[in-house]
Formats: C-alpha cells, sequence, structure tokens
C-alpha cells in the first residue's frame, strides 16, 4: 500500500456525532474487547459493539523467502490482494482481507461519542498503567516461589 | 479464598451439562442503585497482583479484579504482538542437503534468538538494510567422513564430521556500530542444540541470513512466548455433608490436594488453596450420591496466568512487555481520534461521511 | 459391605483375566495373528501377483511352447524345427555397447526403458542333413518386479538402497517405457463349471458351461429348456440339438440308460424327461449313427479348402469330441465322460425345473476364478508366440522355395531376422493395456492402470484390487451385493462409490490366489482312495441311494459310496503335504457330490485346524514363531493351518475367538480383522463407525498427502506429492504395523477441538493478470541450456531451451546435414504459483534419443479450500485459518491445531 491509512476512520454517524461507527485500522479483538468494555463501564453510552473480521485472510498469506545471493537484497513480500474497489458496508463485520475492526457507540443526551471514545482510551490507559504498577511492586517483594527449568 | 465468603456475583457456575452466568454484568445500569462506572480508584483497591512461582523459562501469576477483556488482551498481544528478532530472509550460496531450500529456511527462521527486541528497530518491506534494522548470520557446514572413525561404528557422529546442522552452527557477522551495541551478549540462538539439518559426506549448506524484528501476528515464529494462557480460579462449594464412607470416593472425584479429609471426625473440605489445583472435571457430577452436596465454579475476575518465554525476554518481562505495546497502541489510537475530533469540530459540525 | 462386594466382583474378574476361568481349562493360544505376519512374508497382498507371474515364467510357458513346438516347412517336408526348451532370463540392459548390462528398476523409470529379460529358447532343426541344437533370444518380456525374475528378490535393505529402490515397496507391477504399470486383478465366472440358471419371466431353465483348455479353445455349452423341452445348445451347432439326440451321438443308444444317467430313480425327474425321449423318437433318431447324421447336418463346418468334403457323422463327430465341452477329454474317440458330462447338466436342469432352489448363484464367491497377470500374460504370450510361428514358417518358405542358394539354408539366421514382433507385442499390449487376441477372441480394453503414487497407500491399494469383467451398465444389483461368501477373502469396506461401486472390489489381508496344480496326479490319488472309474459304472449307480459323484475340476471321474472318509482321506493326505497344500475338497449333499479342484485363480485363505475340540497351534507353537524358529510354511507342514478356499469353507466350521469352539468345530479364525483389506485395516476402531463411513475411508486414505517410498527423492514423476513433515499415527492398528504404514506415513496427528461457531461466508477472489501475454524470460537458464538446480522459477521462465529440426517431418534426404535449420522450442514454466528446479537428469533412451527430465517443486501450506479428513471418512474443506491468539485455548493452555 502507497498512501498512509488512516488509523480512525468515520464510518457512519449522526450529524452530532452521538451515534457513529469508527473502523479502527490493524487492530484486533486486542484493542475492540477492551474498548468496548471500557465505554460500557460509561454510563453515558446507551450502545456499544464492536466487530472484527473472521480468520486469517489471503493477504496475510506471507512467503518464506529465500534467495539467491545476487538478486535484489529487497526481499520480504506480502502477497497483497486487498480488492479495494468498493467501499465495505458499514455495521458489518469486516471482511478478512481487511485489516480493521468496527467500533459502534451509541450516547445518551446526544453527547459525543468521539468524547467518549478518547475518555475510554485514556481510562483504558491508566488501567494498564495500574496493572503494571501492581505486577513490578509485587515482584519486586520477591515473594515467589523461584524454580529451575530445564530444557 | 476460601475461608472468606465470596461475592457470588463474581461466579461462573459449572453445573453437569452447562455453565451459567458467563459473561460479566458490571456495567452501569445493570443492577439498579448500584454505581458501577470506571472508577480508577475503587478499580486500585480490588485490582491483585501476584507472581506465583517463576523459573528461567516461565513465570505463573494472578490477576485478580479485572475484567475478562483485560487479561485477554494481555494474552493475545504477548502471543502476537510483544515483538522478537527471528531470521526471515535466507540467501542460499549453497545447499546439497536432502532438505529444500524453503523447508530449510522455513526452519532457520523458527530458530529462537537471544536477542533483545528492544536493541533492534522495526524493518518495514521497503526498508533498505540496515545495522539498525538487520542482523547478519552466517552457516556454513559440510560434512566430511571421519578418517579416524572407528571400525564397525554406526553412529553418524563417529563416522561423520558433521553429520547435523545444529543452531550452534549459526555464526553472528557483526556489521556497523553492532558490535558495541551488542557487545555484552552476542547475538545467538537462546538454545544451541536444535538440529535444522542431517549432513552425509559431501553435502554442504551454506547460507547467509538477515534477522529482522517482527511481531507474532506476523507469523508465528516472532511470538515471544511458547504458551501464553490463563484460566480462572476453580471453586468449590461443599453445601452438604460428606457422609465419612463417601469421603475418599469424594476426594477421588477431584485433583490430588484438592479435598482434605480430617483424620479424626472424616470430615470433608476444601484444602486451603485447593482449589486452585483442580481441573473443574465435573467427576463429582456424575455420582448420584453427590447431588446437591458440592457447587462448583470459577472466579470470574480470577485469572491464573502461566507464560512460558521462548525468547531473549526473561519471562518476568513479558508482561510489562505486553502493556507497554497495549499503551502504545492506544496512545496511537487516541491521538488519532484526537486528530479525528479537531477535523470534525473544524469543519463546524459539518462532518464528512465516507458512507451513510 | 459394598466394599467386599466389590473385591469379590474384583477376584471374579482376576480369574477371567485374559478369557481364562476356572470353568475354562483350555490354554488360550496368545498372539496368534503372529501368523499373520508369519503368512505375509510367503503370502498374501501383492504376492499373489508375483505368484501368478513366476508361475507363467517357469511353468506356463514351457508349457505353451510344448503345446507349439514344432514349426515345418510347406515347401520342403524334410525340413523341420522343434523348440525343447525355454527359459526367461535376468533382467538386462538392451544396448550393443554397454559393458555393465546390469540394469534396476530405477534407471528404466528414469530412463522411460522397459524393465525387460531376454526370451531363450532352445532349438533343434535340419541344416542340410544335420540336426543342429542351438539357443535364440526370440524377444523380451517385461519383468514383474520382485518376481523370481527381477534384481531385487531377495536382497537385503542396504542393497535395495544401492540400487535406490524402497525395500516397503510392494513390485507386482511392470516398468515398461518409463512408466510403472499394473494388470488388476480380473474377477470372472469360473471355467470348466456348470452353472444352472432361471429366467422366471421366460419360464426357461439352463446349465451352462464354458470349457477353457490349453490350447486356448474357448467356448460355452448350453443346456436348456425350450418349450418343456430340453436341448444342448452351442456356437457351433445352427440349431438346438434336442438332449436325447445329442446323449445318442455321444454313445449312450439306450433311451432307458439315458433315462437312469439324466433322471435317475427320482419319479419328478423322470416324468420332467420323458417328453424328451419321444421328441427323439419323432424326429426318427434311434441310433448313434442317426444322431450324429442329424448333428452333422447342423454343424458350422469351418471348412479349409485342401482336402475331400467329409460326411456329415463325421463333421458331427469332430465337433463333439473337439468343440462342445473341449476341456472334457475324448481319448481314442471314448466319448464316455463327455456324455456323463452332458447327462449331468441335463440332471441339473431337472433338478432345477423340479425345484427352483436347486440353481447356482453367480454371484458366490466359490464360483468365481481372478484371472492374474501370469494368466493375461500366458494368453498374449501364446498368440505372439503362435503369429511368431507362423511369420517364421512363411519365411522359410520363401527361402526354400527359391530354387538355387548361395549357402546352405540355415533356420537360425531366419530367426535372428523376424525382429521384435514379441518384444514390441508384449510392450504395446502393457503400456495400452489393449488384450486384444483376435485367436482367442479376446477383446479386451483397460487391462493393465498405471500405478498410482498419490501415496504409499494408494499404491498398495492399487495392487490389491479387483476388477468385474461384466456388466457395468447393467442395473441389477447382484454383482454389486455384499456376499457372505466374501467374509475373509474380499474386503467388505473397500470398494469405490458410484458407477463401480460393488463391482470393483479389494482382497483382504489373509489371501492367496491358488495357481493352476497338475490334475492327473490328483485322480490318479482319488481312485487309489476307492474311487470307482465313472467309465466302469452306469445310469444305476451313479445315481443309487448311497452314492456320491467325485469330481476334479468340474469333471466327474468316478463315484463313491463313502465320501465322508473319503474326504477326510484326502485331507488327510493334504495336511501331511503329499500334494499341494492349495487342492481343496468339498462335499456338495445337494447334488450328493465330492468336488476336488486345483484349478487356478481360486481365492484360498489360511484357517487353524481344530480337532476334538481344541486349537491344532498352541502356545508353544506360537513361542517357536516368535523365537524364529518355525515359519508359516513349517505350520502348513505340520498340519496345524491349511488353506480353505471358499468351497471347502461352506464344508467347514470355523470358529471366530477361540472361546466359541465347540465339539463340532473344525477351525479357528487365525485373527478376525483380516477379513479387511490393506486399505480398511488402518481404520482405528473400525467397529465402532457407520459401515459407510469406513467405505468412504477407504476411498479417502488414499488421497493422503504422505511420504511415498524411501527413494521418493531421486524419482521423477510427473506428479508427486510429498509432505514436509509426515508424522506416524498415534493410533496404530496391527494392519498398519504390517503393511508398514507407520514407516511411510501420510497425515499428522493433529488436535482437534469441537466448539459451535459460525463460519463466513466468502466466494474465493481470485487475482486477476492485466495482460495474458507474459514474455519469454532465460535468467536462469545455465551454459547447457537448462535451468540450474535451486532456481527459482516464475511463470514464463524458461528452463530447457530446446532447439528442434524445422522439418522434423519431413523425411527427405538433402544430403547437407550442417545447412538443416533450426528452430527455438524452449520449454517455458506455465504453472501461476512459481517453483523450485529440484532436478535435471540428462540421459537418452533405448534408441539413442537423448532425454531431459526437469523437476521442479512446490513448496505449499495448507491454505482455504484444502481439503482435510480424519481417518473415519471424515473429510471437510478448509474454510477458515485462524491466528494463534484467536484459538481456543484449554486450562493447560493447548490449542487446537498441531
Amino acid at each position: 500500500m502507497t498512501e498512509a491509512v488512516e488509523k480512525i476512520k468515520l464510518l457512519r454517524s449522526s450529524p452530532d456525532l452521538s451515534a457513529a461507527t469508527y473502523q479502527i485500522h490493524d487492530e484486533s479483538h486486542t484493542i475492540g474487547n477492551s474498548l468496548r468494555w471500557m465505554l460500557m463501564k460509561n454510563p453515558k453510552v446507551e450502545f456499544c459493539g464492536y466487530s472484527a473480521p473472521v480468520g486469517t485472510a489471503f493477504g496475510h498469506i506471507r512467503e518464506h523467502v529465500y534467495q539467491r545471493p545476487y538478486a535484489s537484497l529487497m526481499l520480504s513480500r506480502f502477497i497483497s490482494l486487498h480488492p479495494t474497489s468498493s467501499a465495505p458496508p458499514a455495521n458489518t463485520v469486516p471482511h478478512p482481507s481487511e485489516n480493521v475492526i468496527n467500533v459502534r457507540i451509541q450516547m445518551y443526551d446526544n453527547l459525543s461519542s468521539l468524547d467518549a471514545l478518547i475518555t475510554a482510551l485514556s481510562d483504558l490507559d491508566k488501567l494498564c498503567e495500574t496493572v503494571e504498577d501492581a505486577y513490578i511492586k509485587d515482584l519486586r517483594e520477591n515473594k515467589y516461589e523461584k524454580w529451575e527449568e530445564r530444557r | 479464598m476460601s475461608s472468606q465468603p465470596l461475592d457470588p456475583r463474581r461466579l461462573v457456575g459449572v453445573h453437569a451439562e452447562r455453565v451459567t452466568d458467563v459473561s460479566s454484568r458490571d456495567f452501569p445500569g445493570h443492577y439498579p442503585g448500584e454505581d458501577h462506572s470506571w472508577n480508577l480508584q475503587r478499580f486500585k483497591k480490588n485490582l491483585k497482583v501476584k507472581v506465583q512461582r517463576l523459573s528461567n523459562h516461565s513465570i505463573e501469576f494472578d490477576i485478580v479484579g479485572v475484567d475478562a477483556s483485560i487479561a485477554n488482551a494481555f494474552r493475545r498481544i504477548m502471543i502476537a504482538e510483544v515483538p522478537a528478532i527471528c531470521i526471515e530472509h535466507v540467501f542460499a550460496f549453497n545447499n546439497t542437503s536432502v532438505i529444500v531450500d524453503e523447508v530449510l529456511a522455513h526452519r532457520f527462521g523458527l530458530v529462537p534468538l537471544n536477542v533483545d527486541p528492544s536493541l533492534m528497530e522495526m524493518r518495514s518491506p521497503d526498508d533498505p538494510p540496515t545495522d539498525r534494522n538487520t542482523l547478519v548470520f552466517e552457516v556454513d557446514v559440510t560434512c566430511e567422513r571421519n578418517p579416524k572413525a572407528p571400525k564397525g561404528s554406526t553412529d553418524p557422529y563417529e563416522l561423520y564430521i558433521n553429520p547435523e546442522v545444529l543452531s550452534s552452527h549459526i555464526t553472528w557477522s557483526p556489521a556497523g556500530e553492532q558490535a558495541e551495541v551488542f557487545a555484552d551478549n552476542a547475538p545467538a540462538p537462546t538454545n544451541p542444540n536444535i538440529v535444522l539439518a542431517k549432513l552425509r559426506p559431501g553435502q554442504q549448506i551454506h547460507y547467509q541470513m538477515h534477522a529482522v524484528k517482527g511481531v507474532g501476528k506476523d507469523h508465528a515464529k516472532f511470538s515471544p512466548v511458547a504458551t501464553a494462557s490463563y484460566r480462572l480460579l476453580p471453586h468449590i462449594k461443599i453445601t452438604k455433608p460428606i457422609p465419612p464412607h463417601l469421603a475418599e470416593k469424594f476426594q477421588k472425584c477431584f485433583s490430588p490436594g484438592v479435598i482434605k479429609i480430617n483424620p479424626r471426625t472424616r470430615e470433608v473440605s476444601v484444602d486451603g488453596n485447593g482449589a486452585r489445583k483442580d481441573t473443574v472435571s465435573r467427576e463429582v457430577l456424575r455420582h448420584p450420591e453427590f447431588t446437591d452436596s458440592v457447587e462448583l465454579g470459577r472466579v470470574r475476575d480470577y485469572f491464573l496466568f502461566n507464560v512460558e518465554s521462548e525468547s531473549a525476554y526473561r519471562p518476568e518481562r513479558l508482561l510489562p512487555e505486553a502493556i507497554k505495546v497495549m499503551r502504545e497502541k492506544l496512545a496511537i489510537i487516541k491521538q488519532a481520534a484526537e486528530a479525528l475530533r479537531e477535523k470534525s469540530t473544524t469543519m463546524d459540525n459539518d462532518v464528512v461521511m465516507t458512507d451513510v | 459391605m459394598v466394599e467386599d462386594e466389590d473385591n469379590e466382583w474384583g477376584q471374579l474378574n482376576l480369574t477371567n483375566w485374559k478369557g481364562l476361568s476356572a470353568t475354562d481349562p483350555i490354554k488360550s493360544v496368545e498372539d496368534k495373528w503372529l501368523l499373520l505376519p508369519a503368512f505375509l512374508k510367503v503370502k498374501g497382498l501383492v504376492k499373489q501377483h508375483i505368484d501368478s507371474f513366476n508361475y507363467f515364467v517357469d511353468v506356463d510357458i514351457k508349457n505353451i511352447v510344448k503345446a507349439n513346438n514344432k514349426v515345418t516347412s510347406d515347401v520342403d517336408p524334410r525340413f523341420w524345427l522343434k523348440y525343447t526348451d525355454i527359459n526367461v532370463g535376468f533382467p538386462d540392459r538392451n544396448e550393443e555397447s554397454s559393458v555393465d548390462k546390469k540394469v534396476t528398476p530405477n534407471e528404466c523409470r528414469l530412463r522411460d526403458t522397459t524393465y525387460s529379460a531376454p526370451i531363450i529358447v532352445t532349438i533343434q532343426y535340419t541344416r542340410g542333413k544335420n540336426i543342429v541344437q542351438r539357443n535364440v533370444n526370440i524377444g523380451r518380456l517385461p519383468i514383474m518386479l520382485r518376481s523370481c525374475k527381477c534384481v531385487l528378490t531377495g536382497r537385503s535393505e542396504e542393497q535395495l538402497a544401492r540400487m535406490i529402490e524402497c525395500p516397503l515397496d510392494p513390485g507386482g507391477y511392470f516398468v515398461v517405457k518409463g512408466t510403472e504399470k499394473v494388470i488388476l486383478v480380473q474377477e470372472q465366472l469360473s471355467k470348466n463349471r456348470i452353472i444352472v440358471e432361471t429366467d422366471s419371466a421366460k419360464g426357461v431353465v439352463q446349465a451352462s458351461c464354458t470349457s477353457s483348455t490349453h490350447g486356448g479353445l474357448k467356448s460355452k455349452t448350453y443346456v436348456a429348456t425350450k418349450k418343456g423341452k430340453i436341448y444342448l445348445r452351442h456356437n457351433s451347432i445352427h440349431e438346438d440339438i434336442p438332449i436325447v439326440i445329442a446323449l445318442k451321438a455321444l454313445g449312450i443308444q439306450s433311451d432307458k440308460e439315458i433315462l437312469l444317467l439324466t433322471a435317475g430313480n427320482t419319479d419328478a425327474y423322470k416324468t420332467a424327461f420323458s417328453a424328451n425321449l419321444e421328441d427323439a423318437a419323432k424326429l426318427g433318431v434311434f441310433t448313434r449313427h442317426q444322431a450324429l447324421e442329424y448333428i452333422g447336418s447342423r454343424v458350422k463346418v469351418n471348412r479349409r479348402v485342401m482336402g475331400p468334403r467329409r460326411p456329415a457323422w463325421e463333421e458331427a463327430l469332430e465337433a463333439l469330441a473337439t468343440i462342445v465341452l473341449a476341456h472334457v477329454p475324448v481319448k481314442g474317440l471314448d466319448f464316455r465322460s463327455k456324455a456323463i458330462f452332458v447327462a449331468t447338466m441335463t440332471r441339473r436342469v431337472l433338478m432345477a425345473i423340479d425345484d427352483e432352489h436347486m440353481v447356482d448363484d453367480r454371484d458366490y464367491v466359490g464360483n468365481k476364478r481372478l484371472e492374474l497377470a501370469g494368466q493375461l500374460l500366458a494368453l498374449l504370450f501364446e498368440d505372439l508366440f503362435k503369429t511368431y510361428n507362423s511369420n517364421l514358417k512363411n519365411a522359410i518358405d520363401k527361402v526354400l522355395k527359391k530354387p538355387s542358394r548361395t549357402s546352405e539354408f540355415d533356420a537360425f539366421n531366419t530367426m535372428r531376422m523376424q525382429g521384435d514382433h514379441l518384444t514390441s507385442g508384449f510392450v504395446r499390449a502393457i503400456s495400452t493395456g489393449n488384450w486384444s487376441l483376435k485367436r482367442f477372441k479376446m477383446e479386451r480394453a483397460g487391462v493393465t492402470h498405471v500405478l498410482s503414487r498419490l501415496s504409499f497407500i494408494s499404491a498398495l491399494g492399487m495392487m490389491t484390487r479387483i476388477s468385474s469383467q461384466f456388466e457395468k451398465t447393467r442395473k441389477v444389483s447382484g454383482p454389486r451385493a455384499l456376499q457372505p461368501s466374501q467374509w475373509g477373502v474380499l474386503c467388505p469396506s473397500d470398494t469405490p462409490e458410484g458407477e463401480a461401486c460393488g463391482l470393483v472390489k479389494n482382497l483382504a489381508l489373509m489371501t492367496h490366489i491358488t495357481t493352476d496344480v497338475e490334475e492327473e496326479p490328483i485322480i490318479r490319488l482319488a481312485f487309489m482312495l476307492g474311487v470307482e472309474d465313472i467309465s466302469l459304472t452306469t445310469g444305476t449307480e451313479i445315481y443309487g441311494p448311497h452314492t456320491f459323484v467325485v469330481n476334479v475340476n468340474g469333471t466327474i471321474i468316478g463315484l463313491t459310496r463313502y465320501p465322508t472318509r473319503f474326504v477326510a482321506q484326502f485331507r488327510k493326505l493334504r495336511r501331511a503335504r503329499r500334494f499341494s497344500e492349495f487342492v481343496s475338497i468339498y462335499i456338495n449333499h445337494h447334488h450328493r457330490a465330492v468336488h476336488i479342484a486345483s484349478d487356478g485363480g481360486r481365492i484360498c485363505r489360511p484357517a487353524i485346524i481344530v480337532e476334538n475340540g481344541r486349537s491344532r497351534v498352541t502356545s508353544e507353537h506360537i513361542q517357536q514363531l516368535k523365537k524364529g524358529t518355525m515359519t508359516f510354511d513349517d505350520f502348513l507342514k505340520k498340519g496345524l493351518v491349511e488353506y480353505l478356499d471358499v468351497n471347502e469353507e461352506n464344508d467347514t466350521y470355523i470358529a471366530l475367538y477361540e472361546n466359541d469352539i465347540v465339539l463340532t468345530t473344525t477351525h479357528l479364525e487365525i485373527e478376525p480383522f483380516t477379513l479387511l483389506g490393506a486399505v480398511a485395516g488402518l481404520i482405528p476402531y473400525p467397529h465402532h463407525n457407520q459401515s459407510p463411513r469406513n467405505t468412504y475411508q477407504c476411498a479417502m486414505g488414499k488421497q493422503a498427502i504422505g511420504a511415498i517410498a524411501y527413494n521418493q527423492l531421486n524419482r521423477i514423476d510427473t506428479l508427486l506429492y510429498l509432505s514436509v513433515y509426515p508424522q506416524q499415527p498415534m493410533v496404530k492398528t496391527k494392519t498398519i504395523e504390517l503393511v508398514g504404514y507407520d514407516k511411510l506415513p501420510a497425515g499428522q496427528n493433529a488436535t482437534v477441538a469441537v466448539m459451535s461457531y459460525s463460519g463466513f461466508d466468502r466466494l474465493a477472489d481470485a487475482p486477476l493478470d492485466e495482460n495474458g501475454q507474459i514474455s519469454k524470460k532465460y535468467d536462469i537458464i545455465q551454459l547447457d541450456g537448462l535451468a540450474g538446480v535451486g532456481e527459482r522459477v516464475d511463470p514464463g521462465d524458461v528452463y530447457v531451451n530446446k532447439q528442434t529440426p524445422s522439418n522434423a517431418a519431413d523425411n527427405t534426404f538433402t544430403g547437407q546435414a550442417a545447412s538443416v535449420p533450426y528452430k527455438n522450442t524452449p520449454l517455458t514454466y506455465k504453472s501461476p504459483v512459481s517453483g523450485n528446479i529440484d532436478k535435471v537428469m540428462i540421459s537418452d533412451t533405448e534408441n539413442d534419443q537423448t532425454i531431459v527430465k526437469v523437476l521442479i517443486r512446490q513448496t505449499r501450506r495448507p491454505e482455504l479450500g484444502d481439503k482435510f479428513s480424519s481417518r473415519h471418512g471424515q473429510k471437510g474443506v478448509c474454510g477458515l485459518i485462524v491466528n494463534q491468539e484467536d484459538m481456543p485455548f484449554n486450562d493447560q493452555g493447548i490449542n487446537p491445531g498441531n
């Protein structure tokens, strides 16, 4: 792909952004499900759901490249088969050849779903920080069983 | 755990034919009159992270008080998105072995290397190889007959020199600033004894290989873990006293060390932290004599992680690395989202929609 | 209390361990299944092909030559040429210039040559006034791999490795022009036996018999009812002959004797037959001469130009002696046995009229014979040899016709000039599969098949395959149905689906197909055991109340009054190995007959002999077998085990397991799983499957990708599928180990998770090329014009840069070799997926043509649309490839996948 892809694309929304579908590029259940959970924790969110493609696309199949030494050194090759001719319909599960997830947010009181999304993202970040701190704190306490594993 | 009464809302019920209360319901509006909105302080209070066991290759730790989506995110990132260094390009000078180039190249790619990924940059397909994004390895092994082989021997290692190509035959050729960067830990396979090919006299393998940084979702060889999985803490509640003559039978329905029998009173109880060891096999539910005497379950927010490292990372570093990746992802999305908000406000509520 | 009860049960279970209990004093024979590997060492699987070929090469070919051993001249009556012996040598390289004559099958496969050996005949002939003896090479015979003439036979694994041959390869096929060809086993109705059938719609009852003898004449004789009367029908006679006239012509003049020989003393038969006697009288036929005249005027005369016209009765006599029921011997115009044969046919018709259950079952395996490579090659050889001889005779005549010769006539030179009639005949027949032998009225196509090397199992499965000769299109279910007599000899699971379902069968694991055994000694032995010669008896005795007729290979030889004793004594002698173990004997109580069979093509299988309720094979014998001090042959010699053919099986009472043995039991099954074939034997726990699943698996197991043979990397086939990491199955059957499937496995052991899941319906999106034209690229060609080994070939790449003379079809001589114009005819790679050059071979064929073979390899990974299956006929197409992180996992962190 030559042109840079947008990380987030607004697929479909009401004019005031109180209900919108966002397409996040190069993400999967990892972000989709945790973001959905965090958004649901927001009392102002009426509905939140996400969808991710099922399975691996052709485009993900890659070759193990090996080459004669005299050939070019630029060799990593992806077979890219993105049929980008027509835009995908919104609110559906993305096709496996598309490396995206769709997140749908609907708000109460005509609030902006984008604001809620941004808040959720920073809340998630804080959550991660908290877990990391707790983990490191416990690790430092050195109160665990140590053992030698032989391979 | 079993001593304190557990909030029944935290339990997943495991019954003979079905599993109940699988999803979490701690969302605002689910329980009238209760506040379930996001609260960092409350989260901090409830969160418990505890490392249980640590070895040179694996770690077991508990994370209590997070949602499955979060625990799963960490697991998924450890498998698919924590970077590692692996051989990616193989340049064949000679290969007269019975293993063909494509297969042998694949085998070389799967060899775990001891290179700390933080010392290298990602290389995109169009980038030229540089000393910051590519490590060069070489393997040149020729098998020959051993002139001093003892008579009548059938052991290939006595009969021939180099009957096998091992991961230890992979040698690193430093380039540019690499000699300094990797001074204290020269890049090499983590395990020197992986058999990559078998050779017989006259056969030779001479490859040059380029290792790059990558992630597991691109190819499983870049996954830094052998397994990264979690399970939920089993919960066993004995609701009715077990008749003494059935005590042993009851005990055998669980994994060893789960149920203890008081030698004097023959009273049956869950052995301290024993529930942890159970597999929740539901064997006990098959016996009519134990009907209604036990409730099985799992604690929905109690995650027992088991992570095995198969890379340059020490096992205890994997979770922090995963969280780091997660936070980087969040930051990128947040930046993009803010840019989107910027765009939509400057456009004065006149949002351009791709598809309505 | 409860525990006590448990213990008691436990105790009981202990004493009952491994089938032993306090009430059971007989020690069971453990590991009797070890007889199976011992059997497979000497017989079974593909050994029947090899045995059949060996029989042809060692015995049959000599018989054929003996029957056609003289070549004389019409010109010079003093000239004669006689074949005294024939021998087939060992395969060698058929090139004059080669120093090392030794050849291996693999060399033939690679060089597209034929793996064949010279046929050497010893001739005696007159040269002038002398009689000379010489050895002449008359042609080359393709040699079956692993047969007694093959260089691979009896070689160790190391020696085979040196010859680039796989020790697990079963052999049994030919290498002709570089391709591996199998002559499939053909199933036919048995020859020289009477088969009675009824057509209830037309109300016709007919007994038929297909005669087949050495010398090749094959004809079918019918005795059938027509409007309530019985007639004899034969192709060489224009009209149906009333049966009484036929019998009179065969020398039974008295009506009383005719009635006794056909209807016997049974009133119902007498009534049914009487009309026929009247019929003959009405036609005015009373004496033998009248009968012969009657028939003679209706015989189709195949008149040669020479010789005077013979009277009608002589024609009839010749027809009856040589054409009608040709297999029944007529010695010195003694028609007695032939007359009794016809009478028996008539009697069988009468029996079937009286009781419709007395018809024969065409689908009964005992009424079938299997034709193997040896028999087919024998027919082919006979045809070719006869043509060769007539060509030779013509050539000799041509020379002898010349009034003056420069040198003395030497037939040896003429023979050497005969060309390669035999060689090309064999090669043509085997490589095209067309057996068109006009001499024997045989016109068969598709006799040979290319050995399928899709997988090791597909190759093995092909060697055990049996194809049916008849009625592929007819809509009758009989031949397709599973026959109870198939038990133990034909696999009940392994048959294709669809058109050929039930017609193509497979041999079970423990079967052997017999070859011909000389019948004269057997007949002599029967007489020694008290059988009364048939030619000394009349109808009164034959159908007397206590007599049983004794048949050898379908022909009546005599009578016995003590059939049970006779059969028991006969069997005792067989168990003592006084004659071939493959001669079978059984009593047919319906026909009151004892049948002895020694002909080839019968399917038989071994069983343990049981006497007085005890297995003759004991644990001690098995111990010796394990130690290697006893072989399967020793078991036969000691009378512990014997071969039973399907007919003899009907005369036995075989226990499936040892604890099923009762006092009347005669035999014990060696191992129940041997009822399955080699392919069905690979299914683990087949008895837990629904029956058609096993059949599906039999068809599918052959498609599994894995290892093909130890020499797989040294082969250059048109298409070869290999797995990079094949795994031997974790759940093995005994058959898997016996067949060698664990050494050449196909497939992988997979973890399977069963989950409910909803899929994504998708259409395959195919990449489109912008332009159809691809320019030729010569990047990978080296100095010799061939692509380098290891090079990557992309679509459009030239891998053999070849030039051909532009006037290749033009054979006119220009005299200027140098000026012949050449045009470029490069070979370009056409597959849309790039590959790699794996191997390049340069050699020449038998006729010095340079041959270049380039092996191109494509390495593939599983992708959407690939077929996967378990070993239980459960196949599916891959519809989703899931990332590692998306995989379900269990408590232990175990994933599906492998």
